[in-house]
């Protein structure tokens, strides 16, 4: 029976964004997007907890050490954690910065930081308030 | 390469039961169902973790729209919360109220009414902080 270790490392940060496309009416903005047109945006504290998997160290016991994962997610998240989604980054210039795109661009944000480690990113999983969250992965490392 | 992303919502719901079969004798009921076979019920405060998948909508950017989602659930959820499953809704008067059976249940009851493309993809109940029960269709 082959063996399958994960490690999940869980980081809390806050952002704000708004829901609007440009091209639509006011009006159409409202029915679809509710209460996340307010103008000026509105904030969550989102919780990412960062999956990643591979082969643990025999002399370490480590998939990766924490002390290096760590750097590497807080680096990824200080381009999001306290700014305006919509404004304050490149990533949501044409992409409503819902919990299922934040996801996706965390994703390849990461596993893009960690294709030089020993290990690969399984999953990510973004809590956008305690009742909802949204998983992200890549069919080929999925489990 | 695929790209898969699922959106977890979760509701909670309290409802009272009591396991019990009729087809088996007193103490039978006792042996199989312990403290769960009190005569006059006991309920739980219920949590309900409902993951759907589906195309992520290109201009949406979501899989579901979150409100039509709560509308939907909440329908089915107000019908079980505080009642006496077994008592007072007719599926649980012959089916055991176990968590096992709750969670079949949900996911019957709103697998058809999520709007397409969207789809049930899988339902974990909570019954206590320490017991919770998965129910997915796998065919």
């Amino acid at each position: 029976m082959a063996e399958y270790t994960t490690l999940t490392k869980k980081i809390e940060f806050s952002s704000s964004h708004r829901y609007w496309r440009e091209e639509w009416t006011e009006s159409k903005n409202l029915e679809v997007f509710g209460k996340c047109t307010s103008e000026y945006g509105h904030g969550h504290n989102y919780i990412l907890e960062t999956t990643v998997e591979g082969p643990v160290d025999s002399d370490t016991g480590m998939i990766i050490n924490i002390y290096k994962l760590k750097p590497i997610l807080k680096d990824t998240l200080k381009e999001f954690d306290h700014k305006f989604l919509n404004k304050d980054t490149d990533f949501f210039d044409d992409l409503i910065p819902t919990t299922e795109n934040f996801a996706k661009v965390l994703y390849e944000c990461i596993s893009e930081k960690l294709s030089k480690e020993e290990c690969k990113l399984q999953k990510v999983r973004l809590y956008e308030t305690k009742d909802l969250f949204v998983d992200y992965w890549k069919e080929d490392n999925g489990r | 390469m695929g790209d898969n992303c699922t959106l977890t919502k979760i509701y909670s719901f309290s409802a009272a039961h009591r396991l019990h079969n009729d087809k088996f004798s007193e103490r039978e009921n006792k042996e199989i169902f312990g403290k769960c076979n009190n005569p006059n019920g006991h309920g739980h405060d219920y949590s309900l973790e409902l993951t759907l998948s589906g195309e992520v909508d290109e201009l949406t950017g979501m899989i579901i729209d979150i409100v039509k989602l709560d509308e939907i659930v909440g329908e089915v959820i107000d019908e079980l919360d505080h009642k006496r499953l077994d008592i007072e809704i007719e599926y649980f008067t012959n089916v055991r109220a176990s968590g096992e059976n709750i969670a079949k249940y949900l996911w019957d009851k709103i697998v058809v009414l999520i709007p397409k493309p969207a789809y049930l993809y899988h339902v974990r109940l909570w019954e206590t902080s320490e017991n919770f029960f998965d129910y997915k269709d796998v065919s």
